[in-house]
């Protein structure tokens, strides 16, 4: 239920906010390819044509960043020191990442992995761009998912792919990036949507 | 007073009562108002005007650049809204009650104009819900998105909310890139029209985006097509008269109804007299009642209270309604005003005598008028409280207090 919005009248949606935009719209479903797809919905879509620059993604400002624009990152190791520092510092110690035999008895995890929060950090690390620039903020990420256990000797490179933006004001503008980090098979291991703030 | 001409909107030209000229009455005095009349109105070019002029003017527009325009609509009428608390008392309503359609309406404005500012894109098109894998590979996709209508918008809007009715209407409708006709109910559309004035007058609106019957809408519905909506609110049966129209069933257009709103409050067998709990309930009651002369479409139309309550809800309630002040709406000291018109006053007695056979009247007499004025020309709405004399009985668990939706139309 949307707080505010019409009543009833308003479109046949009580509380129902944007729901009653759509009963002036017209719904047209669309089958295509994925560089087509994002022409019509310009927005990114996995499978399309990624453009890879020789300016970091996150030294765009939000009006010059196209979508598409992708970083591959550098590949980084993940051993078990980083993941028994990891659990020491953060305090989670939960057995899959401390205990070799527990580990192995649970049906997903072939042995100790990393803690996904941990994939995550270092994907931040690759990706990042640390001088000051027009990203402004890191302000969440959406559709997290880990796909595969990583374990120790494992290696992590992450993609980067400018998605969606979406205007905000005269000053920033909210940017969507699809996020892959792949393992060194090449398989996909967790995905995400980050959200970012950028500069005009 | 002076007898106000209702003009159309049409086609970028203000038109004058035509036809089959109607006097409309003041809710409050019975004198009249305004005149209203559509005979002279080309149906058919209006309908032309919005697809070909209007459409194409706000389909230009994003999602955020309409909300912006929305936005700038709202704080443009909420600058020049006094004069129509004036118009407002004429049908009717209090000052609170005005506030209920006007601001209310207004607010209706503001809340769309930051939705689709957040919600939507800065964009013509809207992405509906996730991406379809259709291939194993992902090399094939489905996706579906929503663009806006190339038609028109009949908005069909009912007495009770002059203003709110218009404006929750054209809130969406204008959001989605759609061009509305609007047709007021002719009870209190003096009020509807003083507010569309406003509208035309602020600039903010692509010419073509909105128009107006003031009347009847001939043989509109007859022009419309599958890119058309129709959006009523008012009766079922107008509303299965309407949606009956041969031409609305052969081309397929959208029909919205909101029709007869039946709303229940129940009272907890656990919410006994003395506790917050039953006060709330007494307090909704009453306010539901009152209201708007209970002219709403969320106003509760049964209460359900356990058998060992129903004496002390009845006793509750009355004791309310005793205390308060019917009367002329200017006056500062009214607390419920009039029925919208003197057919809505017909009505109710109608029901209150239908309901009384089965049902013991417990508070005020449907055929005595009151008022606030010394020597009234015209009866104003009566006061009544009808509650079954037999209840159903509950069952004894425990039941959570149940309160309807708050004050809207």
């Amino acid at each position: 239920m949307v707080h505010g919005g019409p009543g009833r009248a308003g479109g046949g949606e009580e509380m129902g906010g944007i729901r009653g935009v759509m009963h002036y719209m017209q719904r047209t479903a669309i089958q295509a390819s994925p560089d087509l797809m994002t022409g019509i919905t310009g927005g990114w879509v996995a499978g399309a044509q990624t453009l890879e620059k020789d300016r970091h993604p996150f030294r765009m400002r939000f009006a010059e960043l196209e979508i598409g624009h992708t970083l591959w990152t550098k590949s980084r190791q993940v051993t078990l020191e980083d993941i028994e520092h990891f659990a020491e510092f953060t305090g989670d110690t939960f057995y899959a990442h401390m205990d070799e035999e527990a580990a192995k008895a649970n049906p997903f995890f072939p042995g100790r992995v990393a803690h996904g929060y941990l994939i995550l950090s270092f994907a931040a690390g690759l990706f990042v761009d640390p001088a000051p620039g027009p990203v402004l903020a890191n302000y969440g990420l959406d559709n997290l998912r880990f796909m595969k256990p990583v374990s120790p000797g494992d290696s992590l490179k992450v993609r980067l792919t400018a998605k969606t933006k979406t205007r905000r004001n005269d000053e920033y503008g909210e940017v969507r990036w699809d996020v892959a980090v792949v393992n060194q098979d090449g398989e996909q291991v967790a995905g995400y949507e980050l959200l970012t703030m950028n500069a005009m | 007073m002076t007898i106000l001409p209702l003009h159309s909107y049409a086609a970028g030209r203000w038109i004058a009562p035509s036809g089959n000229i109607t006097t409309l009455k003041s809710a409050v005095t019975g004198e009249p108002v305004a005149e209203i009349g559509s005979g002279g109105l080309d149906y058919a070019g209006m309908a032309e005007h919005a697809r070909r002029t209007g459409g194409p003017a706000l389909r230009t527009m994003t999602f955020h650049q309409r909300a912006a325009m929305l936005k700038a609509l709202a704080q443009y009428l909420n600058e020049h809204r006094d004069p129509l608390y004036e118009l407002s008392y004429e049908t009717g309503s209090t000052k609170a009650d005005s506030m209920i359609d006007i601001d209310g309406g207004i607010g209706t404005l503001f809340v769309y104009a930051s939705k689709g500012k957040r919600e939507l894109p800065d964009d013509t098109i809207y992405v509906d819900g996730a991406l379809e894998q259709l291939s194993r590979g992902g090399n094939f996709l489905g996706q579906h998105v929503a663009t806006s209508l190339q038609g028109v918008a009949v908005h069909i809007n009912a007495f009770n909310f002059p203003v709110w009715g218009m404006l929750e209407k054209l809130a969406p409708t204008l959001l989605a890139g759609v061009p509305a006709i609007v047709k007021p109910a002719s009870a209190t559309a003096w009020l509807t029209e003083a507010a569309f004035r406003m509208m035309i007058e602020s600039g903010l609106l692509p010419e073509g985006a909105v128009q107006l019957i003031a009347g009847p809408t001939g043989d509109l519905l007859d022009r419309l097509g599958c890119q058309d909506v129709v959006s009523f609110t008012g009766s079922a049966a107008t509303a299965g008269m309407l949606r009956a129209n041969p031409r609305l069933i052969a081309n397929s257009v959208r029909f919205i109804a909101e029709q007869d709103s039946l709303n229940a409050s129940i009272l907890g067998p656990d919410a006994s007299p003395g506790t917050p709990e039953f006060d709330a309930f007494v307090k909704e009651v009453h306010r539901e009642m009152t209201a708007k002369a209970g002219q709403k479409c969320t106003a509760m139309r049964r209460l359900i209270v356990p058998d060992a309550h129903r004496d002390a809800v009845i006793e509750a309630v009355a004791d309310r309604l005793a205390k308060t002040v019917i009367g002329n709406p200017r006056d500062e000291a009214t607390r419920m005003g009039a029925l919208a018109s003197l057919a809505q006053r017909a009505d109710v007695r109608e029901k209150v005598e239908a309901i009384a056979r089965e049902a013991r009247l417990v508070h005020g007499d449907p055929q005595r008028s009151t008022s606030a004025e010394p020597t009234p020309r015209r009866a104003l709405s009566s006061r009544r409280c009808c509650l079954p004399a037999t209840t159903r009985t509950v069952p004894r668990a425990s039941m959570p207090l149940r309160r309807s939706a708050r004050s809207r139309p």
